[in-house]
């Protein structure tokens, strides 16, 4: 069997298995409930986006604040569909697994194999089979196909504006996404890609954080409560964060262990995707610090989102993860010179 | 050793050191996309089940709501007569414990989504659904 045949094998059984987990039932765990799908039935009931504040106009439970796009696609998929009904909705699923598996091929430099590889990654992440019906699944595609648009930046004309139309679909979809924006346009910026960078860091926030922060704010007459806020910040607090991170980390250790030995490997992919792998990490250092202003209990706050958050890192490093890989096997039979 | 032979002897190495790193990281991720769709028999007969059924039954019989499926029918059956505009009062038996009281909250909002659904506590037995008077 080929690489690339055995790297599609093991995407068909991601696909697969996401498949049969998310359509055996409807959507109804935890955040679907509580954030996405309650808004989603909101909009689609009332035709509003201001509903979304009216059902927790004190942003008690359902994060008002959060960015809306996930909870409009449900709505308008349902609008399609001629009613809201969890399980009818439930093959965007899927759909979307799919779509990010086929951004993460994009993103991924090299023959098949690697990017029929960093497809599969993707798609077998647990992420898909734990979650169904949260917003992370559509913020990794935008993500990934923002990994896409770095390589193209100074060969394709439109690559900026497409780089910059991503972060903002990011932004729109949740909080991670604009700091995901926020981080690429200073990388670029600290590289010398001055325009680029410029373009991401100012439609990210001019774009994609203002107008939903400022909608909500004209609703509620003020600052709605968020997850974090800054007089709730200790250094113990951060400590006691740092060490729920470390331990929320759990199996995922052997995952980061993989990929440090496959970079290892592979002094090239090193790098070629030094930045890529630096972003993924200040972004991870980012959100772990944050946890430290959280007006949560810290140890639940991390029990109940790091995995999401590391779900994130992962697949954004899969193409790199599949490049390193091909490097260090070298070239396949079939794909080396005859 | 030759040169190019120490070249190829560490190039065989490295990708047998790669090919055990890949074996073992793929076959965990595989092995947890197999484990969570099994038992396949009950997989498939629960999406039997739910795709037979109507929307109603569908609704009620997601764990979170058959966990309470008193309140989730009686919210959808307030629903359908409600209009979206008015409000929604939940009140709960006194000393319901926090975690039940936000539970019980979350549903109904979610079922009666979009009116907002305030939440109290008070003489009932279970619970009791009304709407708010004067609302939105």
């Amino acid at each position: 069997m080929t690489r690339a045949a055995a790297a599609g094998l093991l995407l068909a059984l991601g696909l697969l298995s996401t498949s049969l987990v998310a359509l055996r039932r409807p959507f109804g765990t935890g955040d679907f409930v509580a954030i996405w799908g309650l808004k989603a039935r909101a909009i689609h009931a009332s035709g509003s986006l201001a509903s979304v504040v009216r059902v927790d106009p004190a942003g008690e439970f359902s994060h008002p604040e959060y960015p809306p796009l996930w909870p409009c696609v449900l709505a308008g998929a349902a609008v399609a569909l001629g009613r809201f009904d969890e399980l009818l909705l439930t093959p965007l699923w899927p759909a979307l697994a799919l779509l990010a598996s086929l951004a993460a091929a994009r993103a991924t430099r090299g023959g098949p194999g690697a990017k029929l590889l960093a497809g599969a990654i993707v798609s077998l992440l647990p992420y898909y089979r734990t979650y169904p019906g949260y917003a992370e699944a559509l913020l990794v595609l935008f993500l990934l196909l923002a990994v896409g648009e770095l390589d193209r930046l100074q060969t394709e004309r439109l690559a900026p504006a497409r780089l910059a139309a991503f972060l903002v679909l990011a932004a729109w979809t949740k909080p991670e996404g604009a700091l995901a924006g926020l981080v690429v346009a200073a990388l670029l910026l600290s590289a010398r890609r001055l325009r680029p960078g410029a373009l991401a860091g100012l439609c990210v926030v001019l774009v994609g954080v203002l107008p939903w922060t400022l909608y909500v704010r004209s609703l509620t007459g003020g600052p709605l409560p968020s997850a974090f806020d800054a007089g709730a910040f200790t250094p113990a607090r951060l400590g006691a964060a740092l060490v729920a991170v470390a331990a929320g980390t759990g199996w995922a250790w052997a995952g980061i262990a993989t990929f440090a030995l496959l970079l290892a490997l592979a002094p090239g992919t090193r790098r070629l995707r030094s930045a890529l792998i630096l972003g993924v990490a200040l972004s991870l250092a980012a959100l772990a610090a944050a946890y430290g202003f959280s007006r949560f209990d810290v140890g639940w706050h991390v029990r109940w989102s790091w995995d999401r958050v590391l779900f994130l890192a992962a697949a954004c490093l899969a193409p790199a993860a599949a490049e390193a890989a091909a490097e260090a096997l070298g070239p396949a039979a079939e794909e080396a010179p005859s | 050793m030759p040169l190019r032979g120490r070249a190829a002897s560490g190039a065989g190495h490295r990708r047998v050191a790669a090919s055990l790193l890949l074996a073992a990281g793929l076959g965990a991720l595989a092995a947890q996309a197999v484990w969570r769709a099994l038992p396949l028999p009950a997989s498939l007969s629960a999406a039997r089940r739910f795709w037979a059924a109507n929307q109603t039954t569908r609704l009620l019989n997601v764990p979170f709501f058959s966990a309470d499926r008193e309140l989730s029918a009686a919210a959808l059956r307030l629903g359908r007569t409600l209009g979206p505009e008015e409000d929604v009062l939940l009140v709960l038996p006194r000393g319901a414990p926090p975690e039940a009281v936000e539970e019980s909250r979350r549903r109904a909002a979610y079922l009666l989504a979009p009116r907002r659904v305030a939440v109290s506590t008070g003489d009932v037995p279970a619970f009791r659904l009304s709407p708010v008077r004067g609302s939105p």
